[in-house]
Formats: C-alpha cells, sequence, structure tokens
C-alpha cells in the first residue's frame, strides 16, 4: 500500500441548484518520500486535492488514505490533530506572522507539536538561522518562503504540502526554493507534494499527477529525475 | 448615482450589519445617556412648576403674632398691587391620634374651604386627592399621603385632635376645633409638602409627623392665624427663575411696608377693645365685690338672729327646768284649793238645796198671786158693779153668800200660807165679811191694800227666790272656776308629768338646729369666701390683663415665601445635581462612541481599498468616494442617536424621577423631547462619526490610485520595549510573548478595550456602590451610632422637677436597661452664604455618658468624641453643606426665633440627618434659659420584648408615645434602596451594552483584520480553543487592565455620583464596600466573557481556504 493514496475522491459543492464537483473522482497515490508535483491549469481542481490531503477540506465521498489511515473518516479534533502532527503546509503567500520574528514564526509549531525540531536547527537547515530575529518584513520573498518552509517542517511532519510555493517569488529564488525542498526529500526522505501550473519543474518531481477538469489526467513516475539548477523556464 | 450611492450604502449595511449595529448601538447609548439625563432637570422643573401653577401654589404665607383680623385683610388688599388671591386660613399644631390606638402623633392642622376649594379656581395651595374625596363636612377630615410614615390613618378611622399639653381629653382641643373628632375620608398630597420633610413643631418632639386638612368651620378661633397670597405676575414666571425670587422679593418688601403701616393700627384697635372689655369686666367684678360684701352682711345677720333664737331656747328651756319644783308646788297647793272649794261648793249647793222646799212653795205663792189679784180685782169690780146697782150694803143673801165664801177662800189661803208670810215678814191683813157686806166699799180699801201686800210679798218672794237663784248661780260659778283650775291643774300635771321628755327633746332640737345653722355658716361662708376667691383672682386675671395690655407689643408679621416649605428649596438644587452627572457620562460615552466608529470605519475603508483605489483610478472624486462611507456612518449614528434618544428622553427621567420620589411626593413625570439637546446629541454623534468616516477615508485616498491598487504594505512587526528587558521578555512563555507582541501591534484598539471596560467596570462600580452606600446607612446609622432601642416623646408638661420621678419610673420596667433624658428639637441652622438647612439640636442631659445610646466618633479614626462645654459637635454632611470645620462658627435659630452661634469643636460620623449636639450648659450659656428635656431614651435588655416595654412606658403621664428605633429607621430607608435598585439596572443594562457593543466590535474587527493569520494558525493544526486563545488572549488581558482600571476610576466616579445625588438630610455610606468590586469584576468578566463566547463561534466559521487566498 502506498503511503499516500486517493481513492475515487469526490468533492462536490452545492451552489443553489448547481452541484460543482471540485474532485470529481480523483485517484492516485504517492509513496513515502516521493517529491511529487500536482500540476494543471487554474481551475484544474489541484487546490481541492492539497485541501483534502491536508485536512483543510473534507472530501464529499472516497477514501484519502495517509500512512495507513483514511482521514475522510476522521472527525473535526482527529483532523486537526492529523493535521498538527502530520502535516506541513508551505503557503504560496507565506502566511507568516508580520508582528512575530522569524524565530517566533518557527515556534508556533513548535509550540503546538511536542516532537517538534528546534527552531533554530530547522532555520539552520533552511539557511535562515542567522535572520532568527528579524521581522518577516525585513526578509526578501524568498527568504520569507524559506522561514515558511521551516515553519513547516519544524512540526516534524509527515509530508510537506506545498501550495504554488513559488508563485510570488521570481525565477531565481523560485528556483532556491525548489531546490531546498528537493533537497528536503532527498536528505530527510520528507515526502514533498508541490501543487504547481508550471509545467517547466515537473522533471525535477519523482511523480507527476496531472489534473484537468477535476480529474487526475495522467500520473507520471519520472525515472530520470533532472536536478533544479538544470531545468530553466 | 444618488440611488447607486444608497444602493451600496444599502448594501454594505448588509454586509457589515454587525459592525453598522455597533456604531449604532454605541451612538445610542451615549445619545441616549445624555439626551435622558439632560432632559431630567428640565422634566422635573416643568412637572414641578406644573404642578404648582395647577394648584396655585401660595407665592407668600404671612403669620402674625396676633392672627389677621378682616381689615388686616381689607388693608393688604387694599395696600398691595397685583394680588391675584388672598385667603386666610387657620394651623394649629396638634397632636393626633386613630381611636382605638395608642400612638400620638404631632401634626400640622390646616383649614381647607371645601367649597371655595370646589368653585374658586384660584384657590391658594390646592390638595389634591390621592385616595377617597375630598372633605364634605365639618367632621370630616382628609390626610397627608403618608409620606412620612404616618400610614396609621386610613380613610374610613377614626382620629382624635387634641391640643398641646398633649393629654387626650375629650374636649381638650377647645381652644382651636369646635369639633375633636373627625373621620378621614381621603389622602391627600400638597404642593406645601412636596418632600418628606414635614416642618417643625412646637409641641411633642418637635417635629411635625404629617398633616392633616379640616374645614375651616371646625376651627374656633377668631382671627385667621395664616394669611395666603398669590399675585398675577407671578403665575407666569417659572419658580426656578431668578425674575420670580425677584418678583417675590419685592412683594416682600412691600408687604414689610404694609406691616410697619397696619400693626400699629391692629394694636390700637386690640388695646381699644381690650381696655373696653376690661372695663366691663371690672364693672362687673365691683358688682360681684359689692353683691359679695352685701351678701356677707346679710348673712351674718340672719346667722347672728338665728344663733340668738337658739341661744333663747336654751335659756327657756333651763328656765323651765329650773321652775319645775315651783311648779310642782303650785301644782299641789291649786289641787289643795280646788278640794277646799269643791267641798265649799257642795256645802253651799247643800245648803242651797236644804232651802228648796220653801222657795218653790214661793213659786208656787207667787204663781198664786196674780189669781189673788185676779180675785181681787173681779171681785172689786163685782163689788163695784153691784155698789153702782145696789149700794153700798149687800142686802141679798146670795151676795152675802158670796162674799162670805170668798172672804173665806182668801182667808183660808192666808192662812195656809201664814207661816211663810209670816217668816218672810208679811202680815196679810184680816178680811171680815161682814164688814164687807156691810160696806161693800172697804172692799176696796182691802183690795188695794191686798195689792200692796201682794206687791210687798210678791217683791219679797221674788227677791228670796232671786236671792237662791244668784246663790246657785253662784255656786255654779264657783264650780266653773273650779273645773277651770282643775284643768289648768291636770294640764300643769301633764306638762310635770312630760317635763323631762319635753326637756330632751328642745334641747336635741337646739341642738341639731345649732349643727345646722353651723353648716350652714360653714357652707355659706365657703361659697363666700368661693366667690371672693373668684373675685380676686378674676381681679388679679384682669389686673394681669391690664399690666400685659400695657406691655402689649404690636404685632410682627412673618412673611415667608415658598422657600419656607419643606423641601421646596432642595428640589431645584436635587435636579441640577442630575444635570452635573449628565456632563460625565456623555463625555465618556462620546469617547467610547468616536474610538468605535473610527476603528470599524478605518476597517472598512481598508477593506475596500481596491474598491476605493479603482474608483479613484477611474476618476471619481474623493468626496464622491468618501460619500458612501459618510453616509454609512451617519446613518448609523442618526438612527441610532434617534433610537437612544428615544429611550433616553423617556426612560432616564422617569427612571430617576422614581428615584427622587422617594424624596418628593409629587404627581407623575411626563416626559418631554427637549429637541435643542436632541439637535445637539444628533449633531455631536453625526460628527463624530462623519468625522472618524473622513478621516479614516483621508488616509486613504491620500494614496496614490496605484498604490491603493496594490495590497496595503502588512504592518511592519516591531520589537517590543519588553524585549529590552530580557529578564522579563525571556520568561514569558511563547504563548505570552506572541500576546505581546498582538497588544502592542493593536494600541488603538487595545486603548479601545480598556477604554470600555474600565468604563464599563467604573459604572458597575458606581452602580453597587451606590446601592451599598446607601443600604448601608441604615445599618451604620441606626445600628452602629444610634445604638438606643427607644425613644419616649414626653409630653409638654414634662417639668424639669419630674426627672427623678421618670429615671425612677423607667428603672422600674424591668427590660430598660439604660436610660437618658435629652432635649431634641428641629430648627434651622444658618451660615452666611448657604441656604437654610433643617438640624436637629440634640442635648443629652449627661453628654459624658451619650456613649450607650449616641456613638460620637470621627469617621475615618473612629476616634471618640466629647461634647465639650461652650462649644458644640456637629455632623460630618451639615459640616459639608456648610463648608464648616472645628473651630467655625454655626448659627441656630431657636423655635422662639432667637438666634444662637456656637464654635464647632468636632465633627461626627452620621448618615441621616443632621445634628448640632451641645452640653446643657452650653445651651443655657448661650440662651440663658434652662434646657427642658423633651425625649427618653432607653436601651433594652432584650430588644424582643420592644412592644411590652413601650406600653409600660406609655402608661407614665409624661410619656406621650414610644419609638421602637429598629422599625421606625426600617421606614425611614426601606423604600430608598428599592427605588435606586432600578438606576442600578439600568447602570447596569447600559454599562453590560457598552462592554458588550465594545468588546464585540473590536473582536470582530480584530478578526476580520486578522483572518488570514487564523486560517494560517487553524492549517497550522491548532486546536479550536488554541485558535480561540491566541486571538482572545490579548482582549482578557486588555479586559484585566480595563478591569482594573475601571475599579480604579470607579472609586471617584462613585464619589461624583453620591455627591451629585445626595440629598441634604442623608449622607451616603463614602466607602464603597469589597462586594461592590467584586460584583463589578464579576460582572465585567461575565460580560467579556459573553462577547468571548460569540467570538468563539466566529472564529470557528472562519474557512482555512483564506490562507489560500492572495493577499489582496
Amino acid at each position: 500500500m502506498s503511503f499516500i493514496e486517493f481513492k475515487n475522491v469526490y468533492k462536490r459543492y452545492k451552489n443553489g441548484e448547481v452541484v460543482i464537483n471540485a474532485s470529481d473522482g480523483v485517484n492516485f497515490a504517492i509513496e513515502e518520500g516521493e517529491f511529487a508535483v500536482i500540476v494543471g491549469t487554474s481551475g484544474a481542481g489541484k487546490t481541492t486535492v492539497l485541501n483534502m490531503l491536508g485536512g483543510i477540506d473534507r472530501a464529499t465521498e472516497g477514501e484519502i488514505i495517509v500512512d495507513g489511515e483514511d482521514i475522510v473518516k476522521y472527525d473535526e479534533k482527529k483532523l486537526i490533530t492529523y493535521r498538527r502532527n502530520n502535516v506541513g503546509f508551505v503557503f504560496q503567500f507565506y502566511n507568516l506572522m508580520n508582528n512575530l520574528t522569524v524565530k517566533e514564526n518557527v515556534e508556533l509549531s513548535t509550540h503546538i507539536r511536542k516532537n517538534g525540531v528546534n527552531p533554530i536547527d530547522v532555520l539552520e537547515k533552511v539557511g535562515m538561522d542567522s535572520y532568527a530575529d528579524m521581522f518577516p518584513s525585513q526578509l526578501s520573498g524568498g527568504q520569507q518562503q524559506r522561514v515558511a518552509i521551516a515553519r513547516a517542517l519544524a512540526k516534524n511532519p509527515k509530508l510537506l504540502l506545498c501550495d504554488e510555493p513559488t508563485g510570488a517569488l521570481d525565477y531565481e529564488t523560485a528556483k532556491s526554493v525548489l531546490k531546498l525542498l528537493k533537497e528536503l526529500s532527498e536528505k530527510m526522505g520528507m515526502t514533498v507534494i508541490v501543487i504547481t501550473h508550471n509545467l517547466a519543474i515537473t522533471p525535477m518531481a519523482d511523480r507527476i499527477i496531472r489534473m484537468k477538469s477535476s480529474k487526475v489526467e495522467s500520473i507520471t513516475v519520472n525515472e530520470t529525475v533532472v536536478p533544479i539548477d538544470d531545468i530553466e523556464w | 448615482m444618488k440611488k447607486t450611492l444608497i444602493k451600496d450604502v444599502l448594501r454594505q449595511i448588509k454586509a457589515t450589519k454587525n459592525r453598522f449595529i455597533s456604531i449604532l448601538i454605541i451612538v445610542a447609548l451615549g445619545t441616549g445617556f445624555y439626551a435622558g439625563l439632560k432632559a431630567v432637570c428640565p422634566d422635573m422643573i416643568e412637572m414641578a412648576q406644573e404642578y404648582y401653577t395647577d394648584t396655585n401654589l401660595m407665592d407668600i404665607e404671612i403669620v402674625s403674632t396676633m392672627g389677621f383680623d378682616e381689615d388686616d385683610i381689607l388693608y393688604i388688599r387694599e395696600n398691595l398691587s397685583d394680588i391675584k388671591a388672598l385667603k386666610g386660613g387657620y394651623t394649629a399644631d396638634m397632636f393626633a391620634s386613630r381611636i382605638g390606638s395608642d400612638r400620638d402623633y404631632v401634626i400640622k392642622v390646616y383649614s381647607i374651604d371645601p367649597h371655595a376649594l370646589k368653585t374658586d379656581a384660584n384657590y391658594i395651595s390646592v390638595p389634591y386627592v390621592t385616595e377617597g374625596r375630598m372633605i364634605e363636612a365639618a367632621d370630616e377630615c382628609v390626610v397627608d399621603i403618608g409620606f412620612s410614615g404616618v400610614s396609621d390613618f386610613q380613610v374610613g378611622d377614626k382620629i382624635v385632635l387634641y391640643g398641646e399639653d398633649g393629654i387626650k381629653e375629650e374636649d381638650d382641643s377647645e381652644d382651636a376645633l369646635k369639633i375633636n373628632e373627625f373621620t378621614v375620608v381621603g389622602k391627600v398630597s400638597t404642593p406645601v409638602y412636596i418632600s418628606h420633610e414635614r416642618g417643625q413643631s412646637t409641641v411633642g418632639s418637635g417635629s411635625v409627623s404629617s398633616y392633616i386638612y379640616i374645614d375651616e368651620e371646625a376651627f374656633d378661633y377668631d382671627v385667621y392665624t395664616n394669611l395666603y397670597m398669590n399675585f398675577t405676575a407671578s403665575s407666569n414666571m417659572y419658580f426656578d427663575d431668578p425674575v420670580y425670587e425677584q418678583y417675590i422679593d419685592a412683594k416682600t418688601d412691600e408687604l414689610e411696608r404694609i406691616a410697619s403701616e397696619r400693626n400699629p393700627m391692629r394694636l390700637k384697635a386690640i388695646l381699644d377693645e381690650a381696655y373696653e372689655e376690661i372695663n366691663d369686666a371690672q364693672i362687673k367684678i365691683d358688682d360681684g365685690y359689692s353683691e359679695y360684701y352685701s351678701g356677707k352682711s346679710t348673712f351674718e345677720r340672719e346667722i347672728r338672729s338665728a344663733q340668738r333664737e337658739i341661744d333663747r331656747g336654751w335659756d327657756q328651756i333651763e328656765e323651765f327646768e329650773d321652775s319645775l319644783p315651783e311648779l310642782q308646788k303650785q301644782y299641789d297647793d291649786g289641787i289643795a284649793e280646788y278640794e277646799k272649794g269643791l267641798k265649799e261648793y257642795e256645802d253651799g249647793l247643800n245648803t242651797l238645796k236644804e232651802n228648796e222646799e220653801m222657795i218653790s212653795m214661793l213659786r208656787t205663792v207667787r204663781e198664786h198671786f196674780p189669781q189673788i189679784r185676779d180675785a181681787a180685782d173681779e171681785l172689786t169690780k163685782i163689788i163695784d158693779e153691784y155698789i153702782e146697782e145696789n149700794g153700798p150694803v149687800v142686802t141679798d143673801e146670795p151676795t152675802k153668800e158670796l162674799i162670805r165664801r170668798i172672804v173665806g177662800e182668801i182667808n183660808s189661803v192666808k192662812e195656809k200660807y201664814a207661816g211663810e208670810l209670816e217668816e218672810l215678814g208679811i202680815t196679810l191683813p184680816d178680811i171680815s165679811a161682814d164688814e164687807i157686806i156691810n160696806d161693800l166699799t172697804i172692799v176696796s180699801g182691802i183690795t188695794e191694800n191686798l195689792d200692796e201686800y201682794i206687791n210687798e210679798a210678791q217683791r219679797l218672794i221674788d227677791e228670796t227666790i232671786k236671792q237662791y237663784e244668784d246663790g246657785l248661780v253662784a255656786l255654779e260659778e264657783g264650780k266653773k272656776q273650779l273645773d277651770d283650775g282643775k284643768k289648768q291643774l291636770d294640764e300643769l300635771k301633764s306638762v310635770l308629768d312630760n317635763a323631762d321628755e319635753t326637756i330632751s327633746d328642745t334641747k336635741a332640737q337646739l341642738r341639731s338646729g345649732q349643727r345646722q345653722l353651723d353648716r350652714e355658716k360653714s357652707s355659706y361662708s365657703k361659697e363666700l369666701s368661693d366667690g371672693k376667691k373668684e373675685l380676686d383672682d378674676a381681679q388679679a386675671e384682669l389686673n394681669d390683663a391690664k399690666a400685659e395690655l400695657e406691655d402689649l407689643e404690636e404685632p410682627e408679621w412673618y412673611i415667608y415665601d415658598r422657600n419656607n416649605n419643606p423641601g421646596y428649596a432642595g428640589y431645584v438644587e436635587n435636579t441640577q445635581r442630575v444635570d452635573r452627572v449628565a456632563v460625565v457620562f456623555p463625555v465618556f460615552f462620546v469617547a467610547v462612541a468616536m474610538l468605535v466608529s473610527l476603528t470599524t470605519m478605518s476597517r472598512m475603508v481598508e477593506e475596500q481599498r481596491t474598491q476605493i483605489g479603482t474608483l479613484k483610478a477611474l476618476g471619481y472624486s474623493n468626496m464622491s468616494i468618501m460619500a458612501k462611507y459618510i453616509v454609512y456612518a451617519v446613518s448609523a449614528s442618526v438612527i441610532g442617536s434617534i433610537v437612544g434618544m428615544g429611550l433616553g428622553f423617556y426612560i432616564l427621567p422617569l427612571v430617576i424621577y422614581n428615584a427622587y420620589r422617594t424624596m418628593y411626593s409629587m404627581p407623575d413625570l411626563t416626559p418631554v423631547i427637549y429637541w435643542d439637546t436632541a439637535a445637539l446629541c444628533m449633531i455631536v454623534a453625526v460628527a463624530c462619526t462623519a468625522l472618524s468616516a473622513v478621516y479614516s477615508c483621508n488616509k486613504e485616498l491620500k494614496e496614490k490610485p496605484a498604490s491603493l491598487m496594490r495590497a496595503r504594505a502588512p504592518k511592519i512587526g516591531k520589537r517590543v520595549f519588553l524585549e529590552r528587558i530580557p529578564f522579563v521578555w525571556n520568561r514569558l512563555n511563547f504563548m505570552q510573548k506572541v500576546s505581546v507582541r498582538n497588544m502592542l501591534r493593536y494600541k488603538k484598539r487595545i486603548a479601545m478595550t480598556v477604554i470600555g471596560i474600565a468604563g464599563c467596570t467604573a459604572l458597575l462600580v458606581a452602580a453597587f456602590g451606590l446601592q451599598n452606600s446607601i443600604s448601608a446607612i441604615a445599618d451604620l446609622q441606626y445600628g452602629e451610632i444610634f445604638k438606643y432601642n427607644i425613644s419616649s416623646v414626653l409630653a409638654d408638661d414634662f417639668g424639669n422637677d419630674d426627672i427623678d420621678g421618670l429615671y425612677a419610673y423607667a428603672d422600674s420596667i424591668e427590660n430598660i436597661s439604660d436610660s437618658m433624658l435629652v432635649y431634641q428639637s428641629t430648627l434651622n441652622a444658618s451660615r452666611e452664604g448657604y441656604s437654610d438647612k433643617e438640624v436637629y439640636l440634640f442635648i443629652p442631659q449627661y453628654p459624658e455618658r451619650i456613649e450607650p445610646f449616641i456613638s460620637l466618633r470621627e469617621r475615618k479614626s473612629r476616634e471618640g468624641i466629647v461634647i465639650e462645654e461652650g462649644s458644640a459637635v456637629i455632623n460630618e454632611k451639615l459640616s459639608k453643606l456648610f463648608d464648616l470645620d472645628v473651630g467655625d462658627e454655626i448659627s441656630v435659630r431657636l423655635s422662639s426665633g432667637k438666634q444662637i452661634s456656637v464654635a464647632v469643636s468636632a465633627i461626627t460620623e452620621n448618615y441621616a440627618l443632621n445634628y448640632v449636639y451641645m452640653s446643657p450648659k452650653t445651651y443655657k450659656s448661650l440662651t440663658g434659659e434652662d434646657i427642658s428635656y423633651n425625649m427618653l431614651l432607653g436601651n433594652l435588655a432584650d430588644t424582643e420584648m420592644v412592644s411590652d416595654t413601650s406600653r409600660s412606658l406609655m402608661e407614665n403621664e409624661h410619656i406621650l408615645t414610644v419609638v421602637n428605633m429598629a422599625t421606625s429607621a426600617q421606614g425611614t430607608f426601606d423604600g430608598v434602596a428599592e427605588k435606586l435598585s432600578l438606576i442600578i439596572v439600568v447602570l447596569i443594562v447600559c454599562s453590560g451594552l457598552l462592554e458588550i457593543v465594545v468588546l464585540y466590535n473590536l473582536a470582530s474587527i480584530n478578526i476580520a483584520e486578522r483572518v488570514r493569520e487564523i486560517a494560517t494558525i487553524k492549517v497550522l493544526g491548532f486546536y479550536e480553543n488554541e485558535v480561540s486563545d491566541y486571538i482572545s488572549r490579548e482582549n482578557v488581558i486588555s479586559t484585566a487592565i480595563g478591569i482594573i482600571c475601571g475599579l480604579l476610576i470607579g472609586i471617584p466616579f462613585e464619589k461624583f455620583i453620591v455627591s451629585a445625588a445626595e440629598v441634604d438630610a442623608v449622607m451616603f455610606a463614602p466607602n464603597i464596600n469589597f462586594m461592590s468590586f467584586v460584583a463589578a469584576t464579576m460582572l465585567s468578566i461575565v460580560f467579556a466573557w459573553a462577547v468571548n463566547i460569540i467570538m468563539y463561534f466566529q472564529l470557528k466559521k472562519i474557512p482555512m481556504a483564506e490562507s489560500l487566498k492572495s493577499v489582496e
């Protein structure tokens, strides 16, 4: 059994009389330690999948197995606990607390996670330890995203979910952030799932899941992973 | 455009209805409070004005030392201008008690003219009936509505009024009233007494507990005791307008002038009349004296003669007693004589009876004499005839024979009585028939002789018979005399026989006569001396009256205006107090309202930054962009102020007036909307919110459209000052640090929260503190300060001679453990520049022993106070009212009118009413008079037995009534706290609303602004309560700070409200008790907690997907 499995997952919204299928029978699997990329155009249903996987949203139907447990069956509390302990989330706009220092932003995670990692260690890992006492506003976008990644990692999660992590970043910075994520996956064996509309980065992924119209269009396991430095777009 | 604008605004309101309502409520609270409180004063003034106008409350009342007669009234009418109504009336201070009840009350009795009341629209000071009906008959009365605890008199009760000496006798009220029993037919309220004060009295305890109206017909005065008047001009003036005061002052001056003119005339009239009366009386007395003297002499004369008679009686009886032996002797002699006479008589009778035969013979003889004479005559005739026929010689035999026979017959008779005749000395001549025959002529000689003889014989016989008969008569006469004598003797005998009885009877009679005389004498002389005494008294009285008349001074008029009515002057002051409070609340509420609308508008403008930027880019003017927000803010404040003022104008005046009604007896209040206040409120509210909208918009509009289109640069994180203190900072855990950072990030909001909650808490502290201050009074005043259990009011005739007896009596009642006489009197205290205050002058007989009865102490230090000689101790409130300090002087006007001033030596704790304590010696040195005590304080061993003890006390002739302090204290303060609780409810509701609105508004803005942050931490896996904590921890801290600030602010705030709400007669307990703080804190926490619960659910609703949205 795979580390992550989506089995016939549906997500339906009712908007008046119209029922919108945000996920229309999604099926895929991701193995532990993989660097997976979910790609698709806007509105293809990538974010819905990520939200359901991250415990932010609930599936209407189907099974989402994470490390052997179906999180669709979780109640609210269990779902929070799942997020708390197992999921690290990296947002497109970093979502750092502006009035907290870098270290404190990381501490938000360690505060709620007993088995968390020392914030400074995590910051070191993302190369931001020297910025620990600075405020987000004093950092560049890439640095902020590194801090956000550090915050996600500090919980020592089972999987790291990244929603367009480079969406707000310039090319070079985006590259460095992607490199960091790739490294984390490789060095720490972290399962990293990245959502992006940028097809260009797919060669660096272990697994590429293509989505279209709320469905999985194709799943490709990349046998020849290209290092990010070699990728250009 | 306009339509679009309106649509846009409406949509905005719908989208942010909570914020809209927040602004609305806060504006409503601010304007409502201000308008409501501002309306109280004019509402109450207006109500009072209407009341005074409707009831024609007198403008001026005059009392004269000699009353007013019709001439006085006429004089005033003629000399005083602008009189609308002028009416005389009677008043009297009397005692009253319900039939069947032991309790006496000092009451003021007023006259009323029920007819005029009905018909005269200008009737002065009309009392209005609150229960039952107005009097219709002279034996009916209407009583005080029962404001000061005299609920003893109910409609249908019969009450007795009696006089000033306090002795309940049926006819005691004679001097003042014609009748003294009245049936209560109704209860009234009068504009003269608007407060619970009932003024002062010269009888009983010195304070009037109630008033009563009776028909003026029931009064028995010759002159009016009071004059009341209203003026035409003043009826159009507001009573609190200085113009009115000036007008009345002018009228008072005029009246004083009139008094100085009129009073000498009145005195003269009185003197003239009095002297006339005195003269009449003198004449009567003089008549009385002369009557007395004449009566006296007549009496003495009569007595003397009666005495003489009795004395004579005694003489006689003694004489009689003395003559008894003599009488006995007389009697004995008489009897002897009588017996002798009787014998003589019987002898005489016997003698006469012996001659009886001869006499009867003589009688027979005498009877025969006519026969003889006739025979002789016949013979003579015959003879003569014969002689004529035959010559003198008888020749014929027959005649001879006849002559012989006749002669023979004569001779035989002669023979027959020859002896007797002889014995009588008669010798009849011898007749010889022959000679006759021979010469008849001799016969005639013979017959003539015979006649002579017969005559002689007859004479002799007659004489003899007469002698005999005379003898017989004489004897009978003698007999009769004897019989008479005998009878007299018999009488004498009976007299003698009854003599003893007669003597003792007579003596007894004499003695009783003497007694009666003595009795009569003494009774009569008593009557006389009584009469004399009466006359002397009358004379003395008359002399006194004369002397008095000589000393008689001009009558004096006391001219009072309405300020003399109890409670009148304080009323305006009290309404102004509310006005003062009115200022504080709105300032506070307006500040909060501004802050609320400012944050709300800022947030809203910020949220619509992009839209504003777009509009600006499209070329809209700043004004047209701003219009939406201004309209939004203005409509919230307009609706809010309409709602707020609508409620405020109605509810607050009613609630506050209702609380004031614990002190005032006046009609219901009709709330009025004051458009100027309303307009002011509206303008301020609209200006505040509009300005905050403009301010918020301006901040954004200053930026270029391009930058507006971009997301606003997030607030830059900053070092906080605490970080620079590692000692503190390092000790904080992560969440605490986060909270500190957050709080310092939103300083404005935190400040608002603190202000809002501090305000709310301060309000609550004030509310609870106020309630406690008031409810604590009764316990403090009647538990700690006035410790005596009962006070007995003494009758006016209680003299200081009876002191020992009264103490002995009190000591004899087992339950009374201690007692002391005091003098207490309600008086007016004054100080230059301050209005007069009603105070109790309180003089304990032994000031050094006052402690068991009344605790005199300094409030803060609790140190005991001694009543020193030569100075007075006053209570704290009085010292505040007059700004008096130790060493200052206070003036008190005694009931005699005399003004005394005394230095204040100490200020004592006291809560209810105002007191001036001094020692009897001080009083004497100030007034020159000895104090006469009028109250006996008592402490009881067993307070449960108070009614038994009271009953025992009341049996004493000096004790009029006994007041149980426990119940009377209850009565005084029961209503107050109850009615204030409504104010407290209003305060709690308002402060709760304030806190909730402020907290809710801030919290919801906080959430709206931090929705991304919240979504993020949710995604991070914060549990719901952790999320809630994360957000509300700041609120909790700022609430805590707010509460602490509020508690601190609450102290002066409560003091301020207390000072504004306090009346002259009461000092609220100045310390706020701990429980008030606790209660205020708890309630504040409850409100904050309620908001947090709402927030919790709002937080729960925030979708985590928000965290994924791009920054707008």
